[in-house]
């Protein structure tokens, strides 16, 4: 038997909805950079637009004398790319620096400002190397956001460098960074194929491997486990950089690819950590499945609607991290509001009676593999139909 | 009787789940509420915050 109508019919509104939201959030967001520009030369006469990325900085009002180039660099940040104003003046030096665009956490962005970052960058030259802590200060707790501003005025400086015929040298390729995550992930997809496999005799004992290494090596060692700002990061089209991010495109890919082939979640049952750490919690406590039938129906569209929401969210926004609002952090790195910390100890109390009630009633990626799941029973049923339909030759 | 328990005991147990769920929802929104805020702020972030000028470390100071 296949999915309720009613599933077929609010998907397809849900899909719509999302993809309305991301045409006007686009439209919204086209804002006009010049007073950004403004803020990195405020000394010089005025300022030309040359094309979307390039503008030219004049020192008089008869623009005899150049005053600096400025050019928008972009660099992946944690939440999608930082776009920065950068002014070079003709010598190929920095002379300012303003932040256009950034789709980082409030909290590590506020953390990098108040730093001495920005003006540890002002003086740098087009062809330095701009490496935290070498070339520029770093800045403790926020090493993502402030590696992000440093590249982006790298590229801004030298986009503006190319504008005044200054010579430049290639930069190196981004070194493939391939660790423990990317191999832990690998081995716990794998395990996760064998162990799905019907004549494999130990899938309980292969399942309880896959989810203890989940829990300390993707939980509490690198806390990456799927979240849905993943999710809007790809409704967004953040395609990060893959030299630098193999772990999240092993993690969305192969998520995608299994439940393609083969219609099996891989991750939620067999390696997301804080499933994980609700099993052990439930063994402690001995829980056991309980499915409320009479809010069955509720129960799941108050999740679904969740989930919705804080995509739209995340997508008017067009920041993946403003709406997620899992609790993985709060578990994995001790961070998080009291409000987080009380929803966890809640979910965690909780998880002694009921199995994994994050996942069944709360967690967004759930209403996320629900959606793969019907679009891939649709699309099999219109095409056996389809084939079916079509006469033999 | 015995079936009447479990009946009970599972209608108990389905208002626990419901009050549970809206509890932890109504937590996890709150914190998404203030998240919001925060992103709303990103917008008034005061000129020369976002930026640093060689000659200008004030860079506000100048703009009109």
């Amino acid at each position: 038997m296949g999915p309720p109508r009613s599933d077929r019919f609010f998907a397809l509104a849900a899909l719509i909805l999302i993809a309305v939201v991301w045409i006007v959030s686009a439209l919204r967001t086209q804002a006009d950079l010049m007073p950004v520009v403004g803020q990195t030369v405020p000394e010089a006469d005025h300022i030309d637009k040359l094309d979307s990325d390039l503008y030219t900085a004049w020192a008089d009002a008869a623009e005899s004398e150049f005053f600096a180039r400025i050019a928008i660099g972009s660099a992946d940040g944690y939440g999608g790319p930082l776009r920065a104003a950068v002014a070079v003046d003709p010598i190929g030096t920095v002379v300012g620096i303003a932040i256009a665009d950034d789709k980082e956490t409030s909290a590590w962005m506020e953390r990098v400002l108040g730093s001495d970052l920005l003006s540890s960058l002002t003086g740098k030259r087009y062809d330095d190397d701009f490496i935290l802590g070498r070339d520029v200060d770093g800045v403790t707790g926020a090493t993502y956001t402030a590696h992000a501003l440093a590249s982006a005025t790298a590229a801004g400086s030298r986009k503006a460098a190319v504008a005044f015929d200054l010579p430049i040298k290639e930069p190196d390729p981004p070194r493939i960074v391939f660790g423990v995550p990317e191999i832990v992930l690998i081995l716990l997809f794998a395990i996760g194929f064998v162990g799905h496999q019907s004549r494999f005799p130990y899938t309980k004992q292969a399942r309880w491997v896959s989810m203890i290494t989940g829990l300390i090596v993707l939980g509490f060692l690198y806390n990456s486990p799927v979240t849905l700002a993943y999710i809007t990061k790809l409704v967004l089209g953040y395609w990060p950089q893959w030299q630098t991010n193999l772990y999240w495109y092993f993690l969305i890919g192969g998520i995608l690819f299994v439940f393609t082939v083969d219609n099996k979640n891989p991750y939620c049952q067999w390696c997301c950590p804080f499933g994980a750490a609700q099993d052990c919690m439930g063994a402690i406590g001995g829980a056991k499945s309980r499915s409320p039938i009479r809010f069955r129906r509720l129960l799941i569209w108050m999740q679904r609607l969740l989930t919705l929401t804080a995509i739209l969210l995340g997508v008017w926004f067009r920041n993946p991290g403003v709406a997620s609002y899992e609790l993985f952090g709060t578990l994995f790195e001790l961070l998080g509001s009291s409000v987080q910390f009380a929803a966890l100890g809640l979910v965690l109390v909780a998880a002694l009676f009921i199995k994994r009630p994050w996942c069944n009633y709360l967690c967004p990626i759930r209403p996320v593999t629900d959606l793969i799941r019907l679009t891939r029973q649709t699309v099999k049923e219109r095409w056996q139909k389809a084939t079916l339909k079509t006469p033999a030759v | 009787m015995a079936e009447s328990d479990t009946q009970n005991s599972g209608r108990l147990t389905d208002w626990i789940i419901l009050i549970f769920v809206l509890v932890v929802m109504g937590l996890l929104i709150a914190d998404l509420g203030s998240n919001l805020e925060g992103e709303l702020d990103r917008g008034n972030r005061p000129a020369g915050t976002t930026s640093a000028n060689a000659e200008y470390p004030d860079s506000s100071a100048h703009l009109p």
